[in-house]
């Protein structure tokens, strides 16, 4: 008889803990339709909003490797010349560093260029897309949206970014291979 | 004064005021609206009346199904109000919003679309079936963003409007049917339209039909002078 309660104490125990465990995945699981819906269609519109600028997408990374690519060879050309142009860094810098610094110039710039064509290509949804929809379906959509065109926006910046830094890079391995 | 004269002045004093009353211009015009809007094989229906003030450039959008919802556009802000529920969004833009249904009703009763305004030229047409076919080029400085746009017209109606892109794939389609005479302008009262992706797979698929016309009703209906009660919260959103 004890070891029969024991048993059932036991298998008792067990079913509780698994419930309280799988509590959380339920519910997760039950999560609203109308908020998965919303993000859905949400994400779905941002990137399709930002998608129809590929082109200036492209133009963005294309500047910014333009960028620091050109900052790199104007620094290079300069520390070519004879007498040498202090550009104001002189006596800091020796001759070694004004490409380096040049190029960070133009890496900046490129940079720049990239954050201003991302701040100036605002993407926002139709109207007409919130018609009939529930205030519920819209507070989760405006959300979602701006949170998903914040994220785009950013990784087309450091796109441009990362993109001026290696055009940076080439031109100064290319003057260093010299 | 002879009798017979007197009824030809009657007649034609007649015939100005409703020559007249035909050419006054809009100034407001309310439709009562069924759409529906396929996109990813899932179809949505809204029905509801919408009011344009011609005056203000205001449109308010009445939505009874599937729940009560009030939209006003104007300029760069749309206000969206839930009656039942006592709240409301007020989202601002960066640039002018085109007024929801009513911009491209009064695209279609304009002459060319009104292409010429925003500096597109014809570049050709041609008649099949009765219908003729234009087609116009973009403006030289947008020619990398903008294709040619393609209106077919039967009788002075239009019928269709195709919008290319650049390279010349078609990314939009109209259809305009069921035309009714409202004052000097055939409006139609049923539109379809199609957003389509690269290889013309359709995007989203929208059909409108308009019913009950009324332009510039007397007096004007008060919703055209709705605002949302002071007692409600807005959530301002900025895009």
């Amino acid at each position: 008889m004890n070891i029969k309660l024991r048993t059932a104490f036991q298998i008792l125990s067990f079913l509780m803990a698994a419930l309280m465990f799988n509590v959380p995945f339920i519910t997760l699981a039950q999560q609203n339709p109308v908020q998965t819906e919303a993000i859905a269609a949400a994400e779905r519109d941002a990137s399709n909003d930002t998608n129809k600028r590929s082109t200036r997408m492209a133009a963005v990374c294309v500047g910014g490797a333009i960028g620091g690519l050109i900052g790199c060879l104007i620094g290079t050309a300069l520390g070519s010349v004879d007498p040498q142009p202090t550009l104001g860094f002189a006596p800091l810098l020796d001759f070694d560093e004004r490409p380096i610094i040049l190029g960070s110039i133009g890496c900046a710039v490129g940079a720049l260029i990239s954050l201003g064509v991302t701040h100036n290509s605002p993407s926002s949804p139709s109207p007409e897309r919130l018609l009939g929809k529930s205030l519920e379906y819209v507070e989760f959509y405006t959300d979602a949206y701006r949170t998903k065109t914040r994220s785009l926006r950013t990784k087309l910046a450091a796109a441009g970014s990362a993109s001026a830094g290696g055009g940076m890079l080439i031109g100064f391995l290319t003057q260093v291979a010299k | 004064m002879p009798k017979n004269l007197q009824f030809s002045i009657a007649l034609l004093l007649t015939f100005l005021i409703v020559h007249a009353l035909h050419a006054a211009p809009l100034k407001t015009l309310s439709l009562d609206f069924k759409r529906e809007l396929t996109e990813n094989d899932k179809t949505e229906r809204t029905a509801g009346t919408l009011h344009y003030d011609a005056e203000a450039a205001r449109v308010i959008v009445e939505v009874t199904e599937p729940l009560k919802q009030i939209m006003i556009v104007k300029g760069k802000v749309v206000e969206i109000y839930y009656p039942v529920e006592n709240q409301a969004f007020r989202f601002t833009f960066e640039g002018r919003i085109p007024l929801p249904f009513v911009e491209s009703i009064l695209q279609s009763t304009q002459a060319e679309y009104g292409l010429t305004t925003i500096g597109y030229s014809l570049d050709r047409y041609e008649i099949a079936d009765d219908v003729l076919y234009t087609y116009w080029t973009p403006p030289e400085k947008a020619k990398d963003k903008l294709g040619t746009v393609i209106l077919g017209s039967r009788d002075g109606r239009l019928i269709s409007a195709e919008v290319k892109t650049s390279d010349g794939q078609l990314t939009a389609k109209s259809l305009y049917r069921n035309h009714t005479k409202l004052g000097n302008s055939h409006i139609p009262m049923e539109v379809t339209s199609s957003l389509y992706r690269r290889k013309s797979e359709v995007l989203e698929y929208e059909r409108v039909i308009y019913s009950n016309p009324q332009l510039n009703a007397q007096p004007p209906n008060s919703i055209l002078q709705f605002e949302i009660p002071k007692s409600v919260t807005i959530k301002e959103v900025k895009w």
